[in-house]
Order: C-alpha cells, then sequence, then structure tokens
C-alpha cells in the first residue's frame, strides 16, 4: 500500500520531530472528518470524528499536504509513508458507528475524547519506536442507564503486517472484547511490521 | 468563489498591472499599510477578528491560527481544516473550519492552542473542495450562525448547475444554540463567502454570483427563508429531488426572499466577503453606520448604504477604495478604528500581484469628498455629500441614470435586462449644497445606477468614486 507523494510540485510536507502533530485535511485513504496524527517515532495514525475509530495507520515521515493546498485544494493530501490500514479497515466498536466527538486536547501526546454507547471515552496512540502504538482507551465517564451492557466489543483491522494484542480484554476472530465493569482503561498494542 | 475561464485569467496576467494603476479610486485621508505576514509561511487568509486589546487573530487555508500583536506573529495554532472563519470570544478562538465549528483554549498559558472542543458539526461534509464552512458570528442571545457552501462537482451529488450538493445541509445557513443545538436555518444559499451581525443584532450574509445568482448579493438571514438556489431543498422533506426538478424557476423565483442590495458584477464585485459595520464612532472617518465588504476577485472594498423602505431593508452600494495587493475576503475593524483586510486568491483570480497578504487602511482625519448616502424619497433619491458641492449646477448637465433587472435562472450569473436611461425630471439642491434630491419616475424590481461626475468641492477637488446602485426592491408610497 504505496502513499508516497505523486504530484512533485505541490509537495508541503508536513514533518514530525520531536513533538506529536495534528492536521485535519481531507487526506487520500481516509473518510472525510479524519484527524490525523502524527508521532515523533514516525508512526501515525487517524482518529475520525464521525466514527471515533481509528482509520489509518502508516509508518513514516507524516503528511504531504500539497496537493490539498494547490490551486483550489480539489485533491487530497497524502501519507509520506507506508500504509499499514486505511479505510475500509478500523478499529471501531462492531455494534455501534455513532459517536459523539467531544475534543482533542494536544497536551502531551494527542487525546481524543467522545462518546460511544453511553460512555464517555478518551483514546491517545504513543509509540516507542517506529514499529508499535499504544492505542490507550480511559472510561471518562459511565453510562447514565445502570443496565447499560458493560461488554464492548471492537472490530479489528484484518490485514498483513499488523498484529494486535492486549492485556486487559479478550481478541478472536479479528475481534477485541472487553469488560469495562472490569477495565476502565485499557489498551491495544498495535505491532507493526518494518515495511519502511 | 468563481470560475475564470483559462481566457479570462491571460487576460488578468497580461492587463491587471496595468488596469489597477489606471482605474484605482481612492478617498482622501484614506491610505492602504501592508503588514509583513511571517517568511516562508503560506498565509492565505480567510479568518479574521481583532479583541478589544488589539490583537489580531488570522486563520489561515493551511490551517494554522496566528497572532498579531505589538508588531510579532506568534502561532497560536496549527492542523485545523481550511478555515473560513474565525470569531474571537473571551479567551478562546472558535473556528469555522470544513468540517465543524471549533472552539480553541489555551490551558496552560503557553500561547498555543491545547484544547480544540467540538461545538457543532450538524452538517454533511463530503470532502469536497468547494464545501466551506463560513462563519461564526454571535448574537446577543449567545447562538452562532454560519453559512454552509455548495460543492462542486462532488460525486453523486444533485446539481441543477454549476454547484451541487450530496445533501447534509450544503446551501444552508445554520444556527447553534447556546445549548449546543445544531439548527438548519435557512436554505437556498449558493457560496455565502461573508456572515455578519448588525449592531441591531441582525445577521447578513453576502452570496457570490452563479448559478442561481444573476450577480452577487446581499441578504438580511431569515429564519426559514429560501434564498434562491434550488438544490439545497433536498434536505427540505416536502422536496424532493425529482419536485425540485421539476419545479420551474418561475416557482422558485416566488418563493425566495429577495436581497437587500444587488452587487453589480465587476463593476463593484464578484466575489464578496463579509459585511463589517462602522462602529468606530467617527473614528474612520464620515461613514459610521455603513457596511464595508470586500472582495475576493477586484481586491476591493465597497459600502453599502442600508434604506428602510416600508419595514424591510432595501439600499445602495458604492465602491469605496481599490488598488489591494491581494483578494479581499475578510474585513474587520480595530479599537483605534482602522479596518484590518485579510486577503487570499485561493486558486482563483484576484487583482494585485500577491497570492495572499494583510492590509489594513486607515484614515487620517481629513474628510473626503464623496457621496455620504443615499436614500429613496417619494419623488426620487435624495443623495447626500460629505462636503459642500461648489458646482451644484453641473449635476444637472451631467447627470446619468440607468435602470435594468436580473434574470433569475440556472445560467451562471445574468446580464443587465432592459436597461435603459431614465431621464431626470429635476434636481432640486438644499440651501449648504451638500444634498441634492433627484426627482424620477421610478419603478420597482430595478437597480437603479446613479452617475454624478464632475462635482467639485470648495477646494477644487474630485470625489473618488461617482457612481451608485440602488437596488429598488420597494417604492415608497
Amino acid at each position: 500500500m504505496q502513499a508516497k507523494a505523486y504530484l512533485a510540485n505541490s509537495k508541503h510536507e508536513v514533518l514530525v520531530k520531536d513533538q506529536a502533530r495534528v492536521q485535519r485535511k481531507k487526506a487520500v485513504n481516509l473518510p472525510s472528518h479524519s484527524i490525523l496524527v502524527g508521532l515523533p517515532q514516525k508512526v501515525n495514525y487517524a482518529f475520525n470524528s464521525r466514527s471515533c475509530a481509528i482509520v489509518g495507520l502508516w509508518q513514516g515521515e507524516f503528511l504531504d499536504v500539497g496537493p490539498n493546498i494547490q490551486g483550489r485544494g480539489k485533491d487530497g493530501s497524502l501519507a509520506m509513508g507506508e500504509w499499514l490500514f486505511h479505510q475500509p479497515h478500523a478499529i471501531k466498536p462492531s455494534n455501534d458507528t455513532s459517536c459523539q466527538f467531544i475534543k482533542y486536547t494536544t497536551i502531551g501526546e494527542p487525546k481524543f475524547y467522545y462518546q460511544q454507547q453511553g460512555y464517555e471515552f478518551a483514546v491517545t496512540g504513543t509509540s516507542n519506536n517506529k514499529n508499535q502504538l499504544s492505542l490507550s482507551y480511559q472510561v471518562k465517564k459511565l453510562p447514565a442507564n445502570t443496565n447499560q451492557a458493560r461488554m464492548l466489543e471492537f472490530v479489528l483491522p484484518q490485514v498483513d503486517k499488523l498484529t494486535v494484542s492486549s492485556k486487559q480484554g479478550e481478541i478472536s476472530a479479528g475481534k477485541f472484547k472487553i469488560d469495562l465493569s472490569k477495565h476502565s482503561s485499557f489498551s491495544l498494542q498495535l505491532n507493526l511490521a518494518n515495511v519502511q | 468563489m468563481k470560475f475564470p475561464t483559462i481566457k479570462t485569467l491571460l487576460l488578468a496576467c497580461l492587463f491587471s498591472s496595468t488596469n489597477i494603476a489606471a482605474n484605482n479610486y481612492i478617498p482622501k485621508g484614506y491610505s492602504i499599510e501592508t503588514i509583513n505576514t511571517p517568511e516562508k509561511v503560506e498565509f492565505q487568509i480567510a479568518g479574521l477578528d481583532v479583541n478589544p486589546q488589539g490583537e489580531v487573530y488570522v486563520a489561515t487555508r493551511l490551517g494554522e491560527v496566528w497572532r498579531y500583536y505589538n508588531k510579532q506573529w506568534s502561532q497560536f495554532a496549527e492542523g485545523l481544516h481550511e478555515p473560513t472563519g474565525l470569531l474571537l470570544e473571551g479567551n478562546s478562538v472558535l473556528i469555522a473550519h470544513k468540517p465543524e465549528l471549533t472552539r480553541l483554549l489555551d490551558t496552560n498559558g503557553d500561547k498555543k492552542a491545547d484544547e480544540f472542543i467540538h461545538i457543532a458539526s450538524g452538517w454533511q461534509f463530503h470532502d469536497n473542495y468547494h464545501e466551506f464552512n463560513f462563519g461564526p458570528v454571535k448574537d446577543k442571545q449567545g447562538n452562532y450562525y454560519g453559512t454552509l457552501n455548495l460543492g462542486h462537482g462532488t460525486p453523486g451529488a444533485f446539481s441543477l448547475g454549476a454547484m451541487d450538493t450530496a445533501g447534509g445541509y450544503r446551501g444552508w445557513a445554520y444556527q447553534v444554540t447556546p445549548s449546543g443545538e445544531f439548527i438548519p436555518y435557512a436554505s437556498g444559499l449558493r457560496s455565502p463567502a461573508g456572515i455578519g451581525i448588525s449592531p441591531n443584532n441582525e445577521v447578513f450574509f453576502t452570496d457570490n454570483q452563479g448559478d442561481w445568482v444573476e450577480t452577487s448579493k446581499l441578504h438580511l438571514l431569515k429564519k426559514d427563508a429560501f434564498y434562491g438556489h434550488p438544490t439545497s431543498l433536498r434536505d427540505k422533506t416536502d422536496w424532493s429531488l425529482e419536485r425540485i426538478k421539476q419545479t420551474p424557476a418561475a416557482e422558485f423565483n416566488k418563493m425566495r426572499e429577495l436581497p437587500v442590495v444587488w452587487i453589480p458584477h465587476k463593476e463593484v464585485a464578484n466575489s464578496p466577503g463579509n459585511p463589517e459595520w462602522d462602529t468606530t464612532a467617527g473614528k474612520f472617518g464620515p461613514f459610521a453606520g455603513q457596511m464595508f465588504i470586500g472582495d475576493q476577485t477586484q481586491s476591493n472594498i465597497f459600502r453599502v448604504m442600508l434604506d428602510k423602505v416600508k419595514g424591510q431593508y432595501q439600499g445602495a452600494v458604492i465602491n469605496f477604495i481599490s488598488g489591494f495587493q491581494s483578494g479581499n475576503i475578510r474585513t474587520k475593524f480595530d479599537n483605534q478604528g482602522q479596518l484590518w483586510v485579510a486577503q487570499t486568491t485561493r486558486g482563483w483570480s484576484a487583482q494585485g500581484d500577491k497570492a495572499f497578504g494583510l492590509q489594513k487602511v486607515v484614515w487620517n482625519g481629513q474628510t473626503p469628498f464623496e457621496l455620504l448616502d443615499i436614500k429613496l424619497t417619494k419623488t426620487g433619491f435624495k443623495l447626500n455629500f460629505t462636503q459642500a458641492v461648489s458646482n451644484p449646477q453641473a449635476l444637472a448637465k451631467q447627470i446619468k441614470v440607468q435602470q435594468w433587472h436580473y434574470l433569475y435562472s440556472s445560467n451562471y450569473g445574468s446580464a443587465k435586462q432592459e436597461l435603459t436611461q431614465l431621464p431626470v425630471k429635476s434636481i432640486k439642491w438644499n440651501n449648504s449644497k451638500t444634498s441634492v434630491d433627484i426627482n424620477l419616475d421610478l419603478t420597482a424590481g430595478k437597480v437603479v445606477q446613479i452617475d454624478f461626475p464632475n462635482l467639485i468641492n470648495q477646494a477644487g477637488e474630485k470625489m473618488s468614486v461617482t457612481s451608485v446602485y440602488y437596488t429598488l426592491n420597494q417604492l415608497m408610497e
């Protein structure tokens, strides 16, 4: 899944040095409303404010926004590295795609807040090296309805070059199940094959 | 925003510099000052506000927010999605960008935004380049307002001309209540690139000439009103696509709101931005209370002089100042009475030799000799001037009055229809020669252009602009 710039004369590279960067742009291979995060470890991902899902993951440099600011900006920005996954793959709840995006913060690693299935969550991505991304989820608020189901199930991307593990939940058949009555926070470890 | 042909662009390239010099108008006492923008930064500004402390904030096409204070720039935020509006509110910055209305906060005091709070996104954004989100303005009740551009070339979208919508309130104005509810507020908008709120708490917006928009225009925003571009009706439950397609233009014409003013194409503006009211109480000269609007194509600023007839707004437009370096999309007065002008071409054509920039119009206290305002009377118009005219007899010899209307259709703009010259029945000056009544037989539904060349004041000075365009929706009884 090659995603290198093809419009050489319209390059405008957004590079990441020692701090994470966030870009909201129309981007090739990502759905609209995606919020793109570049981490210093050369691991990049996209959170989508409509689905509140992780809708893309790539390894390498961050983003070339040139096509999106060239002329009238009809073209999408380009992930500069190598894709691990992008749409239609995503890390998302399996039975509910609607959510209410609340905000994101940028002190430390970017953190996204949203409501889904009655819960308020915060998710942040951190990395130690270019072959790994940890997605840490926190339950910030419980549902008002105390009978709300406590089991949450995520669909995971079924792609090569990516393995997902978690210490808190179960992973099988491309799905991750977590019991929120036992875990108010959980994380997914995304191990990336070196595709650069 | 418009779609110039290659021929138009070539002609603009070949002749723009000489035309600018030959046709510039600038009233006495006013000058344009250029603000240096940060070096090596794509600084195409489309959002601008100034707070009472004199801090200027701008939002750029690249998605950055910058602060200008004490002649120093500092970056406040990055990563936003092609912002086209910025509003300062307390210690936060509201940004209208394509997918969202977002509040930016600096919570740790390092002068950089670190919290980006979702305020509203109740519309659909299909990643189309033309799906701009303009605004916001805030009324005294705490509601925010914005306008949503139609798309152009959106896959699978519905079109009856140049622009299209794939649904989701494209071509609508919206309101966001203090409790955060998103309310689709009015339909029929095309490319409504400017929104502003008057000192009287009334929201006005401009719309750009194109399909279903005969020439650019200024409207008063009313709840549930329809402003003329039919495609946006697809978001109303009682309008199917088939019903829209089968409805004759004449029916849409009966449904639509008339503009407060028509803005003659090329003569005044092609792509107007936000209306900005002169609330400087004289710091900006004699035009207090009037509306100033920049134009992205002509790179000028024009004035709007409102008139109220039978309880409804109508009025006139007149060119004010030209010769800017780039396309004027945003205007904002600061606490010193200076008019800041944010500029971008953004892939469209504009007068001037820069792709983007920031300038301001300043007044040095010298009263210019110009048309102050125009009012409809029972027998024609009253023109008021900023100073006494020393050759009033010249008016009768040289005045020219024309009228026309426009053809509402799916075509891209309209030529002037039934352009005719109106005979002047009589002219009557007041004793001080600062005001003149022009007696005419008028017809409602016309734009009336009055040319009043070669008048001079006591110092022998001529006016910089001598044509005014009055939108005559209604006559006085």
